[in-house]
Parts: structure tokens; sequence; C-alpha cells
């Protein structure tokens, strides 16, 4: 049984969800099942997971001591002394992702957005916007005797005014170009209208929608570029509906104990980290887990 | 670690601070700098890093800006039936 807040109590349904969890699911329901009810996931470093966590970690002090009036050299060395902590023990075999350009990349982007027409939000209470976690009712429950609400949970980069709107910063990071192709893909992004929601109902402030802030990086240089993504009432809406219907598919699998293979998954992007074990036979598919994999569940409950 | 060259930071910094945009440091000593613990490091250290990334980013714009001018020349050229070559411009 899971232990985790996540989970209603003495099940495996999950009860908080957040966007990676549910964009899991809607990959593959058995890679659903793997990763977040099992919590299996591939041994060793994964150089995008772990530069990328690092690249926000150093982000964040920088813009956070800005925002409290440090100065460009002043936050610059603190996030630097930050960045060279967090790449001590390296990010894995990578060229594009290295201590050097964790580097590079704060001191390019502390050049880029010198002055910068978006900035950090500072709430009346003091509270500076960033790194901010969030968690919301969602309205509806499973069907089991007395089961409390659903819940979404988050995690904001960074909460911006631009103009007279507040804006979500949402940080990306990618070794490919900075054009269209890239910022394409949050349109209809599920994360993107989960941000807004979540400024809306937990902020309570109306909200201009969200700036995808990419940084491309490259062995020999850093690029930059933001791309505002907005969401209207209707779309959010459908959000809602849409998260319903597939919080109703986990619960229809978890009721049946049935987790279907989507095997027009298997190979996108990198490929699964499952795919070995589904090429084994049933029978024996828990002891290829056991051997080569560890558990490291995802928990959206636990905030930053 | 133990085979990299040590260096002076007070002479890297006097290199890297240089008015000469072009100047390029050497390599090996920014490499010392990057091989650090970070419990080792200094300021001093700290700041000719960022000196030095500020110096790559400048000469990376004035590249891009001289591609985006050469672009522009091309096409100019081509429009004339003439190659950048043959203006001496290559």
């Amino acid at each position: 049984m899971a232990e985790s807040e996540q989970f209603f109590p003495g099940t495996t349904l999950q009860r908080h969800y957040d966007n990676t969890s549910l964009s899991i699911f809607k990959e593959c329901p058995r890679k659903y099942y793997y990763a977040i009810i099992e919590g299996w996931r591939s041994p060793g470093k994964v150089a995008t997971l772990e530069w990328g966590k690092a690249w926000h970690e150093v982000t964040a002090l920088y813009d956070l001591r800005m925002a409290e009036g440090l100065g460009v050299e002043g936050s610059l060395l603190e996030s630097m002394r930050l960045a060279f902590e967090l790449s001590q023990e390296g990010f894995g075999d990578d060229s594009y992702r290295t201590r050097n350009t964790l580097l590079r990349s704060l001191v390019w982007y502390s050049e880029q957005f010198a002055n910068d027409p978006i900035q950090t939000t500072i709430f009346d209470n003091g509270t500076v916007g960033l790194e901010l976690s969030f968690r919301f009712d969602l309205g509806f429950a499973p069907r089991m005797a007395d089961a409390p609400n659903y819940a979404y949970c988050g995690h904001i980069d960074k909460l911006a005014d631009y103009g007279n709107s507040l804006y979500v910063v949402e940080r990306k990071h990618t070794t490919q170009s900075l054009g269209d192709h890239l910022f394409a893909r949050y349109m209809f992004s599920s994360q993107v209208s989960g941000y807004v929601a979540a400024a809306k109902i937990v902020f309570d402030r109306e909200i201009g929608g969200v700036i995808i802030e990419a940084t491309q990086v490259q062995v020999n240089a850093t690029n930059f570029a933001r791309r505002a993504v907005h969401r209207v009432h209707d779309h959010l809406e459908e959000w809602l509906a849409d998260t319903r219907f597939w919080i109703g598919q986990i619960e229809h699998c978890f009721h049946t104990a049935s987790w279907p293979h989507n095997t027009e998954s298997c190979s996108k992007y990198a490929g699964c980290q499952f795919r070995k074990v589904c090429a084994k036979g049933p029978a024996t598919r828990a002891l290829e887990l056991e051997t080569y994999f560890v558990k490291d569940r995802w928990d959206p409950t636990k905030e930053r | 670690m133990s085979s990299r060259r040590e260096v002076s930071p007070k002479g890297l910094r006097e290199m890297l601070m240089s008015e000469d945009p072009t100047a390029i440091p050497d390599p090996l000593a920014l490499d010392a700098i990057l091989a650090k613990h970070a419990t080792a490091l200094t300021d001093e250290e700290l700041l000719v890093l960022v000196q030095q990334y500020r110096k790559e980013r400048e000469r990376a714009s004035s590249r891009l800006v001289k591609k985006s001018e050469m672009t522009k020349a091309a096409e100019r050229a081509d429009a004339f039936g003439v190659s950048l070559e043959s203006l001496g411009l290559l």
C-alpha cells in the first residue's frame, strides 16, 4: 500500500494530482502504474532533470536577491556559489549540461534581463513570488464512501508583474532552437491551464497568462526567449472538465485493477524507461523492476 | 585536478579585465577555477568567471551581428548576380 499523502489513505488511488502525474497517465496507464503508484524509476542521474533542477534553483536565488535589492553583482556572486555547489557532482554524461554551461547561462541570464520589464511580484505581506507551491480542491470526489475531494497541486517558478497584469513565469530549458516549434507545444498545455487556474483560485488575482521563459543551452552559448500564452475563462472550464475525465479514467483503472499498455508511447522522445520491463512476460516484470530499477516515487504534495 | 596549472587569481583578473575585447584568456586557467570545490572558491575567482562569461557573450553577440550583416550583404549581392568573393568581401 502506498503511504504518501498523495493517495487516499489505505489505497493506491491518487488523491493529489499534478501535471506530471496526469501527463504520465495520459501517455500510458501502465507507465503511470509503475512510476506513480509503485514509484519505480531508472537508477542514475538524468542530466536533463538534474541540470534543469539546478537551473531553476540558481535563477530563483538570483531573482530573489535582485527583488531584495542586492544588485546584479551581489546577486550573481551568491547564485554562482550555489551553482558551484549544485554542480559539484556533475550532471551525468552530457556535453550540454555541465558546470560551465550552468555558470555561463546564469551570467548571460543576468545580462539578458538586466533591464527586465517583467518584475518579480512582491505580495503585500512581503512574500516574494518565487518558488510557490500550491494546492486546491478540484470540487469532486471518488466513488468511495466518505472520501474527500480530489486536489490539484503544482509549483510556480515565478509570479511577475508585466504591464498591469500578473503572469506566471515558467522556466524551461532545451538544447533545441527557440523557434515557433518549441513554443507551439505550450499552446494547449495542461500545465499552463493548471497554472492559470491556480493563480486565479489560490492567489485570488486576475492573471494575464503564462510566460514561457525558454533557455537554449549550447556547448558554447546560451540563448533566451520568452513568449506569453493566454487562457480565457472557457479554456479553464474545459481544462477542469478534461482533468475530471482523466481522473475518472484513473479511478476506473484503480477499481478494475487494470492498467493498459499504450504502445503508441513506447518510443516517444528518448523512449519509455519501462520498455525493457514491458518486453518481458507479465510473470517476470516484477523481478525486472526489482533488479534494474529503484524506488523513488514522484510526490506532488511535496513542497519545494 | 592535480595536473592542472596553478594560476594567480590576480594575474587572471588583470588579463580578463583588460580593455581588449578580443583577448582570449587562457582556457587552462579558467578550467582550474571550474574544477575547484565549491567551498574553496574565492569571490575573486567568481568575479574572474563573471568577466570571462561576459566577454564570451560580447564575442558571441558580435559574431551574430557580423553573420547577420554578411547574410544581408550576400542577399543584396545575389540580387545583382555577383558573389561576395568577387566583391572581395570574403
